[in-house]
């Protein structure tokens, strides 16, 4: 167990909702996560825009409170960590830089703040500490007494990671941390992600929508749909052979960089439903291409213990899947 | 990037001064309330008479520019030989020290409702809602007219009055745009990295507000200098022998035929000095909406 940095069980999350007419409604973010990461690992999470991805992240950053079930972290629950305990463990890196630095201080400030809130060391040392980390995630010395206006998105997120990391915490989320960057600059910011990673032996979460960037940095995988992790397992298996026929919808979407591919025809025709109206029996039924009646009626239950999957209908697995199915990452 | 080092960043505030110094508006308002400031500070240098000294030979001396005034008495006397242009000047003391005074009043509790109106938002929110609602059915004047008639008449008692009247503009701007700040991802943030509530208050959110902030403390300023005015006029604020514009505009009111300029000249400066602190807060208004423009 204690090889475990992060376990979650039947982890929800439920807001409540208030509608026009003042009906009181319960929307169901989470609904019932287990997971589990090892130290130093990294768990890519992904799922579509809506389908409680940061949800999950703000529940592990103690941001919010999970309504239901057990967050460990370190072998502890997350509720028995003190503000500033916590803070040193586990710490985020945001998707977007333009609005997670504080537009009214220098980028010294802004790194130098978990110290400054622990109240570590004197301003000296901590402003010195800021610089080395400005250095470790390269940012050029001359910037350190810029403003976030001053500065790119890339240099904006290497910002953010040097600020995530001078509190040497154990954990790293990172929430979408590319998407608001240019193509060019996205991969500059993966690679120091990985590169700091290991140097800094990190346990790392990273929650992405790019089915690439989650193949290449990911040890594992974690797929989310509507509230619920519907298939989860080491990345090259589930890139390989996905289960659940949610994944390998994700997964035919991603483009080969290659001329004359055209989007394939996914079967997701019905839209993304609503999480204050989730469908009957398995969410994803509406959508899928193998449902029947039986999906309707009855959710299924997490299948497989390496490489889970919720579904009734779990997809073979055999080598033409494999062959039709692996993502092209360039 | 090579050339960039050797210029020192601007801090969103002194980017914001900056555009302040090019833009006319705060330099007629700034060098208007410097003046003013000045005049208000140096009061007794700047004349050699009392202003509450009476001289009843010299009663209804008109101003200089008229054909009987004389330069011993530039702005003329009033109808007991007061020195007009001494208590203008003395006057000026009683309206900036009640917009300032009361807008410390004023400022202190609508900053701190507003701030936690926006941050919890909840039941504080609905709470601090009926209070600023409650404080909008007040009538102002009414209300200051019945604490005066109860208590009696003093100066602390109208900066007390006006200051624990004027704090729903605060309030108010101050609770939308802490909304607005509090639902950046940088609070979030630091949230994450353990800062505690107060630190998240005055740290991360009341410097991302202090454009607004300073133009409501513009419009209450001028609104407080306005109602003091209003209320001494009345009877009810400034009492003789202390000297103050609305005062000596009640008492010149018999005049207003004869002698019109005994209610033009304090009523003058009123504006001036009003037109001014509005010039300022546009600027200010201009200059840090919307963020990040330089």
């Amino acid at each position: 167990m204690t090889s475990d940095a992060l376990i979650m069980r039947g982890v929800t999350r439920d807001y409540p909702v208030g509608t026009a007419f003042g009906r009181k409604q319960t929307l169901r973010a989470l609904r019932g996560i287990d997971l589990t990461v090892g130290k130093g690992r990294t768990l890519g999470l992904v799922g579509e825009s809506g389908c409680g991805k940061s949800t999950l992240a703000k529940i592990l950053l103690g941001v919010e409170q999970a309504s239901s079930g057990e967050v460990l972290v370190e072998g502890r629950p997350i509720s028995g960590y003190g503000r500033l305990e916590r803070a040193g463990l586990i710490q985020p890196v945001f998707q977007d830089p333009y609005s997670s630095l504080n537009p009214r201080m220098t980028v010294e400030t802004l790194i130098a703040a978990p110290l400054a809130v622990r109240g570590i060391g004197d301003s000296a040392l901590r402003r010195r500490r800021a610089r080395e980390m400005a250095a470790l995630v390269g940012l050029p010395d001359h910037l350190v007494s810029s403003y976030p206006s001053q500065l790119s998105g890339g240099q904006r997120q290497r910002v953010a990671i040097a600020r995530a990391l001078i509190g040497e915490p154990r954990i790293l989320i990172c929430d979408e941390p590319t998407s608001a960057l240019d193509v060019s600059v996205q991969s500059q910011i993966l690679n120091l992600l990985h590169r700091l990673k290991s140097e800094l032996d990190l346990t790392m979460i990273l929650i992405s929508h790019n089915l690439a960037v989650v193949h290449h940095l990911a040890d594992e995988v974690a797929v989310m749909y509507l509230g619920q992790i519907v298939e989860s397992g080491p990345s090259a298996e589930v890139f390989a052979r996905p289960r659940h026929p949610y994944t390998e919808a994700l997964l035919k979407a991603v483009l080969p960089p290659r001329a004359g591919v055209r989007l394939p025809e996914l079967g997701l025709e019905a839209e993304f439903p609503s999480p204050l109206r989730p469908p009957s029996g398995c969410a994803f039924h509406p959508r899928c291409r193998v449902a029947d009646g039986l999906c309707a009626e009855r959710a299924p239950e997490r299948d497989g213990t390496n490489h889970s999957f919720r579904c009734h209908h779990p997809l073979g697995g055999g080598d033409q899947a494999a062959a039709m199915t692996t993502p092209e990452t360039a | 990037m090579a050339n960039s080092t050797n210029i020192a960043p601007l801090s969103p505030g002194q980017l914001a001064f900056r555009r302040a110094l090019r833009h006319g508006g705060f330099w007629t308002g700034g060098l208007i309330i410097l003046v003013i400031v000045l005049a208000a500070i140096f009061a007794p240098l700047l004349t050699p008479y009392d202003p509450a000294l009476q001289d009843l030979t010299q009663r209804y001396i008109p101003p200089v520019w008229s054909e009987k005034g004389t330069w011993d008495h530039i702005l003329g006397t009033d109808n007991l030989g007061r020195d007009y242009f001494a208590r203008v000047l003395y006057g000026t003391r009683i309206s900036l020290g009640i917009g300032l005074l009361t807008l410390l009043i004023s400022g202190t509790i609508g900053v701190s409702l507003g701030i936690a109106a926006g941050y919890w938002g909840g039941w504080p929110d609905l709470v601090i809602n009926f209070l600023i609602t409650i404080r909008l059915t007040l009538p102002v004047v009414l209300v200051a007219l019945v604490v005066v008639a109860l208590i009696g008449n003093s100066l602390t008692l109208l900066v007390l009055v006006i200051g624990l009247l004027l704090w729903d503009r605060f309030a108010i701007v101050v609770r939308s745009a802490t909304q607005q700040v509090a639902s950046r991802e940088y609070i979030t943030s630091a949230r994450a990295i353990g800062s505690s509530t107060p630190r998240i208050l005055f740290r991360e959110i009341l410097p991302n507000i202090t454009g607004p902030l300073i133009v409501v403390a513009s419009i209450e300023i001028a609104h407080a200098i306005l109602l003091e005015a209003a209320l001494s006029f009345l009877g009810l604020g400034v009492q003789p022998p202390q000297v103050s514009w609305g005062l000596m505009v009640a008492e010149a009111k018999s005049q207003l035929m004869f002698r019109p300029w005994m209610i033009a000249i304090p009523g003058a400066a009123l504006v001036l000095l009003i037109f001014a602190i509005n010039l300022v807060g546009d600027t200010v208004r201009d200059v840090t909406t919307p963020e990040g423009k330089a």
